[in-house]
Formats: structure tokens, C-alpha cells, sequence
């Protein structure tokens, strides 16, 4: 034992050294995982299979100002809209994807100036008014209404609470679960009511959940809409089955839900897609739509991909690098040491001790090597990035590999050292 | 000192160098996959409502570069900078700006020139902006529809306007003279779909501590391999400072080739120029940090005697 400590004191500038580097190698390993997980995820929910898809866009036609109004004023027009709606909604053959940010005026809002619908665009930031219909001092709020398909299409999860129950969305009875963006932690708690309107509809949004953070969709030819500080509002499961609401809000409610994209796989093609609509339309009755192609998501999504594997595959080079470098490192230091502690083996190798005994002694030193590095990366891990469980096990398998290899080259030293001894005990 | 002293020390510092050489690559190289995923914004970029000359005037002497849309939809964009910014690009053929340059033009790949008799040409408007280089890490990128002029007069001179202003610190120094109210941030960044913007720093960080580490690792060595022949000649009668001076000259001297060689066939390899002021730092500190760790071995040694 006190030949481990005469070493340590000895040797304790090169030991340190070699502790302190291995250390911080094992932390950028760490580190590099956790990067690599973060982008499986990434990849797996908003850039996988399943969504890289062909997206196109249904628009009304109605543009002229008298004409939309026409429309509206009729109840059966609208009744045929929400028909028109509902069939694309749940149709098998195509993906309804729903959304809209009309931004929603909330009564006593407690956040800050980052929820306003004109921050962080070039439109300017706007202050409390008086609601007209219900006579309170309401701000508006950035909101993104969409359809369950929207929903789960771009994947988006809740980090508390519970997503919406789209069972409890209740337009009639002016009740309606949303969640809030991962900006609102702190703001509000799941739980809370917001008292506001929808529309000119007054309504009352129950916070069910708050969001993940990073949580973005495709809006409007921006494949990275964040919605980190924005309100999500369900759409009504059924434009049919609030028919019974009062026109003015219905109507405007379904043309805002009608202008939709709508995702198709299985290489159906614009002229499969529109086939559907074009049945959906005889069906129901609807006619003033216009189908479009918006290929820039496909563009967008393919290109972004890349750009995050590429990113990845950035950090895997640079990783490689350093390991080979504190692999040579280490190797010198290790050569350093046999430099230093070859006297003292050989004289114990003279004075009689056994070669295992020897061995023995090295291999603690060895230990006490091993364990210090594990000692310090235990230390630097809490300061690290949200470090998964996989992150975390491949970065130890490594350590694992390593102490290994380093025993092994230092066990291959150490014989050379002992044995070479000239004039020694044979 | 040795043959084989002076080989091992050119070798550790070799290595440490390359490791250096590689650290900043990387920053390079992931600062333009960034600026890529961002529409050429930096995760420092915040939106203020300002004219150009002021926005600038927060930092006179800094990197900042202001940015106003030409067209809605953001494809074309103006850009004005400080005359000593450093307005680096990702590029995949020509070249990004050059400090204190004017009357240029950035393009993705599918953007139309016409053919100049000195090179390409963009025409915005009535002027025409001569292309020096295509934006994007490829031909095929999330910059290929756009362009980027480098005019400062196409910024209203009168009137403050929403403007994009972009550079170390940027929010901070802005809001530090015009209130936190005044700068908005705002993000459509391909990288928050991961947690890079935290992991790269960090890396950064890791990485020139492990270098640091290296180049103590070389002065311990020095003083170590050079031991007994220091003892001698303090005993023949040359005074130590000399012989330190003396080693640690030698040192530098490798150090300054070393570097010189890792910095050629890195700029070879990565086909990016390497600045020389960040060259000369690094020199600068690994020579400081290697003496430093061989005169403090030095020292310990010397004080406890042979």
C-alpha cells in the first residue's frame, strides 16, 4: 500500500494530467450522445416516415368581398361547408391538416410582452382594449386553432399536464381545453381557466397542458413554426354537429377551418387527391374550392433533414478526432510513466519481489487511474445538458473499452520495463 | 536538450495543435450549418425598430451586420454592416463578403444572373450588384432562392424600421441603450429542433480545457526531460534563468513551427482560410501556458535539490 502512495506522490504531476484529460474526453463523449439522441428524436417525430409526405393546400374561391358575404348569409351554404368539411376531415384516403392563428383576446392575461401576436414580426406590438361584446379589458394572445389530425401529425406532446381530450371540446357550451406553449411554464399552471372569445364568441379555455419545448409545425411555408409562446385551440371534431350555432360564428369558424393542407402518402399525387375532394364536393354540395400543390414542404423537410444528419455527422468527425488524439496523448503520458516508475520496479524486481507482486502493484495504480477519471466525469456530468439514459451507457461502455486498452498497453510497458533490466535476477 | 526531447515535444505539440486546429474547424463549420437552418441569422439575432446607423452604433468597433427584407417573404434582403465585421457566409462557391466591401451580392443556386463582362450580376430594381459568391453548404439548400445585397443605402436613412440585428451580444448591447422593451427575439431556427445550441459551446469549452491540459502536459514534460542536464550546468556555473530562458526559446520556436505546419494542412483540408489574429492567440497562450507549467516544474525541482 505505501508503494501505491510513494508512486502517487512521485508521479502525481503526469497521473493528474492524464486523470484530467481523460476526464474531459469522457464528458465531450457525453455530450456528443446527447446531442445524437436529441436528433434520433428529432428525426423520429417531426422529420420520419410518416410525415414525409406530399402536401397540398384546399383554399376557397370565394375572394370577392360580396360573394363571401352572400354565402355566409345562407344558412344552407354553410350547412354544405361543414358537410364539405367533415368529409374531408374523415376521409381515409387523405390527411386533413387544419390551422389557423387567429389570435384570441384574453381576459386579465398575466404574460408578458413574448405572447403578443406582433412580437418577434414586423408587425408592432398591440395594447389592452375593451371588448366589445363583452365589455371587459381584454389583449390578444398568439393562438394556433387546428383538427386532432394537425395534432398528431406534427407530433405535438405535452412536457406536463395531459394533451386535449378531444371528447371534453365543447363549442356549443363555449368550453374548450387548449394547451400552452413551453414559454407559458411559470405563467400559468395546468388547471387554470382564461376567460376569452373566439370570433367575437366569447369562450372559456381550460389549460389541460403545456408543451414540449421545441414543438413547431408547418405554417404557411415555414416548416420551423415554433409554437414555444403560442395558445393551441382544438377545432370542433364536427362542423355538422355544432350546426345549430349562430350563423355569423359558424360561418366564419368553417371557412377559417376549410383553407387547410392536406397531407397524402402512398403516392396518391395531386390528381388522386383531387378525385376525393371532387366526390366529397358532389356529396356534399360544396364547390367554391380550389386544390394547390405546396411543394416546398417536401423541399423544406428533405433539406432540413439533412442539414440535422449532416450536423450530426459533424460532431461524429470531430469526436473521432479527439479520441484519437487523447488517444496518442495518453499513450505518452502512459510511456512518461513507465519512464518514471521503471527504477522502482526493477529495484523491487531485484530485491525479490515476485512479477505478480509487481503486477499487482501496478495494476492499483492503475485503479486508482481509473477511478479518479470516473470520480472527476461524475463530477462534470450534472453540468451537462440533459444527458439520457442511452447517452449516458454508451459513454460509460467507452470508458469501459478504453480502461481496458489502457490496461492492457500499460501491462505490455510494464513487462518491458521489469525485464530489461541488465545484470537483474533472470 | 535531446534529439529525442526535442521529437517528443514537436510531436505532443504537433498533436495538441492539431487538436486546436480541429476545435475551431468545427466552430467554423457549425456556425454555417446554423446560419444555414436560420435564413443567415445567428442564434444572437433579435428584431428592433430602428434606422441602420443606429443599431449599428451600438457596438462602433464590433461584428454587427443589420438586415431589412426587400420583398415580403424574406428572400431579398439588404445587409449593412460596421466596417470591421466579419461577414462570413456559408458558401459553396465563390466567396462570402469581405470587410468594408459595398454594392455586392450573395445568391442561392437557383437564383437567375446574367452574365457580366467582369462575372455575374444580380439586377435589384435599377441596380445591379455583382455576384461574388452562391450561398449554401451545397447546390442544393435551404438558401437556394435567396438574396443577400450588401448596400447600405437601400436602409432608410430618415425613418427607423423593423431591421434583423445580428451579432455577438447583439440584444444585449441594443437593450443595454434602449431598454429591454426595444429588441424581440424571435426564431425560426432549424437547430432548436435539437439541443446543439447548448452542446456546441460546451464542446467548445471541453475541448480547449483538454488542449490546455496538453500543453501543461508539455511544460511538466520539459521539465522533467531536462533535469539532470539543467543540474549540470547550474553546477558548471550557468545561471538558471539562462538555461530556462534558453529551453523555453526552443519551446517557442517548435511551438511557432509546429503551428505554422498544422495551420497550412488544415486550410488545406478545410479550404478555409485561417484568421491570423486567432492564430497568433493561440500561440500566444500555448507558449505562455508551457512555460508556465515548466517553470513551476522547474522550480519544485530545483528547490528540492538534485
Amino acid at each position: 500500500m505505501s508503494e501505491v502512495l510513494i508512486d502517487l506522490r512521485r508521479n502525481v504531476v503526469p497521473i493528474s494530467v492524464k486523470v484530467v484529460v481523460l476526464a474531459l474526453f469522457f464528458l465531450i463523449v457525453a455530450t456528443v450522445a446527447s446531442f445524437a439522441t436529441s436528433v434520433s428524436s428529432a428525426i423520429s417525430s417531426a422529420f420520419s416516415e410518416e410525415t414525409e409526405v406530399d402536401l397540398f393546400g384546399v383554399v376557397d374561391t370565394l375572394t370577392d368581398p360580396d360573394a363571401f358575404y352572400a354565402f355566409r348569409q345562407s344558412t344552407r351554404s354553410i350547412q354544405q361547408l361543414g358537410a364539405f368539411y367533415d368529409g374531408l376531415n374523415t376521409s381515409d384516403d387523405l390527411t386533413l391538416l387544419s390551422a389557423f392563428d387567429q389570435q384570441i383576446p384574453v381576459q386579465d392575461f398575466r404574460g408578458g410582452d413574448e405572447f403578443d401576436p406582433g412580437y418577434g414580426n414586423e408587425l408592432s406590438l398591440t395594447d389592452e382594449y375593451v371588448d366589445a361584446t363583452s365589455g371587459s379589458v381584454v389583449e390578444d394572445v398568439r393562438a394556433m386553432q387546428m383538427n386532432r389530425q394537425a395534432l398528431e401529425f406534427y407530433d405535438i406532446e405535452v412536457a406536463s399536464g395531459t394533451s386535449i381530450d378531444w371528447g371534453t371540446v365543447d363549442y356549443p357550451g363555449g368550453k374548450v381545453p387548449v394547451l400552452l406553449g413551453s414559454a407559458y411554464e411559470g405563467v400559468y399552471q395546468v388547471g387554470e381557466r382564461l376567460s376569452g372569445s373566439l370570433y367575437l364568441r366569447p369562450m372559456e379555455f381550460e389549460v389541460v397542458g403545456i408543451l414540449r419545448q421545441g414543438s413547431a409545425m408547418f405554417y404557411k411555408g415555414e416548416m420551423n413554426t415554433y409554437l414555444d409562446s403560442a395558445m393551441i385551440v382544438p377545432y370542433p371534431e364536427s362542423l355538422t354537429e355544432i350546426g345549430s350555432l349562430d350563423q355569423e360564428f359558424l360561418g366564419i369558424l368553417s371557412f377559417a377551418m376549410i383553407n387547410a393542407d392536406v397531407a397524402s402518402g402512398g403516392g396518391t399525387g395531386f390528381d388522386g387527391v383531387a378525385d376525393e375532394l371532387r366526390q366529397i364536393s358532389m356529396r356534399t354540395g360544396f364547390e367554391d374550392y380550389s386544390l394547390i400543390g405546396v411543394p416546398t414542404y417536401l423541399i423544406q423537410f428533405g433539406l432540413m433533414r439533412q442539414l440535422i444528419v449532416d450536423n450530426r455527422g459533424l460532431l461524429v468527425v470531430v469526436l473521432a478526432l479527439l479520441a484519437g488524439g487523447v488517444a496518442c496523448a495518453g499513450t505518452f503520458v502512459s510511456l512518461h510513466l513507465r519512464a518514471r516508475r521503471r527504477p522502482a520496479a526493477s529495484v523491487l524486481w531485484t530485491l525479490g519481489w515476485s512479477f505478480p507482486r509487481i503486477v499487482r502493484l501496478q495494476r492499483r495504480l492503475w485503479m486508482v487511474e481509473y477511478v479518479a477519471v470516473g470520480a472527476l466525469f461524475a463530477l462534470g456530468l450534472p453540468l451537462l445538458p440533459g444527458v439520457g439514459p442511452g447517452a449516458f451507457l454508451a459513454t460509460l461502455a467507452l470508458m469501459v473499452v478504453w480502461f481496458v486498452v489502457d490496461g492492457l498497453v500499460q501491462h505490455r510497458l510494464l513487462v518491458g520495463a521489469v525485464f530489461a533490466v541488465p545484470g537483474g535476477r533472470s | 536538450m535531446t534529439v529525442k526531447s526535442r521529437a517528443i515535444c514537436a510531436l505532443l505539440l504537433l498533436l495538441f495543435s492539431a487538436l486546436a486546429a480541429t476545435l475551431a474547424i468545427y466552430d467554423s463549420r457549425q456556425r454555417a450549418i446554423h446560419l444555414e437552418g436560420n435564413s443567415l441569422y445567428s442564434a444572437d439575432a433579435v428584431l428592433v425598430d430602428a434606422t441602420a446607423a443606429q443599431a449599428l452604433a451600438v457596438s462602433p468597433d464590433g461584428d454587427l451586420r443589420v438586415f431589412t427584407e426587400l420583398t415580403s417573404g424574406g428572400t431579398v434582403r439588404a445587409v449593412a454592416a460596421s466596417s470591421s465585421a466579419r461577414l462570413s457566409f456559408p458558401v459553396h462557391a465563390g466567396r462570402t463578403f469581405r470587410s468594408g466591401e459595398r454594392g455586392v451580392a450573395l445568391v442561392g443556386s437557383r437564383v437567375v444572373v446574367s452574365q457580366g463582362a467582369t462575372g455575374e450580376f444580380v439586377q435589384l430594381g435599377e441596380r445591379s450588384y455583382e455576384v461574388v459568391g452562391r450561398l449554401g453548404l451545397r447546390e442544393n439548400s435551404l438558401l437556394a432562392n435567396d438574396i443577400l445585397v450588401l448596400d447600405p443605402d437601400l436602409f432608410d436613412s430618415g425613418e427607423p424600421q423593423p431591421l434583423v440585428l445580428d451579432g455577438p451580444d447583439a440584444g444585449t448591447r441594443y437593450a443595454g441603450l434602449h431598454g429591454a422593451a426595444s429588441v424581440e427575439h424571435f426564431s425560426t431556427a432549424t437547430s432548436r429542433r435539437t439541443n446543439i445550441d447548448v452542446v456546441s459551446p460546451l464542446i467548445l469549452v471541453l475541448g480547449a480545457a483538454l488542449v490546455a491540459m496538453g500543453w501543461v502536459f508539455v511544460g511538466v514534460f520539459l521539465s522533467f526531460a531536462t533535469r539532470r542536464r539543467n543540474l549540470v550546468l547550474h553546477l558548471l556555473g550557468v545561471p538558471r534563468s539562462l538555461t530556462r530562458l534558453r529551453l523555453l526559446a526552443e519551446v517557442t520556436a517548435i511551438g511557432i513551427v509546429t503551428a505554422a505546419v498544422v495551420a497550412v494542412v488544415s486550410t488545406f483540408l478545410s479550404k478555409t482560410d485561417v484568421p491570423l489574429d486567432v492564430l497568433g492567440a493561440g500561440l500566444l497562450v500555448q507558449s505562455a501556458v508551457v512555460a508556465g507549467a515548466f517553470l513551476l516544474g522547474a522550480a519544485r525541482q530545483g528547490g528540492a535539490g538534485a
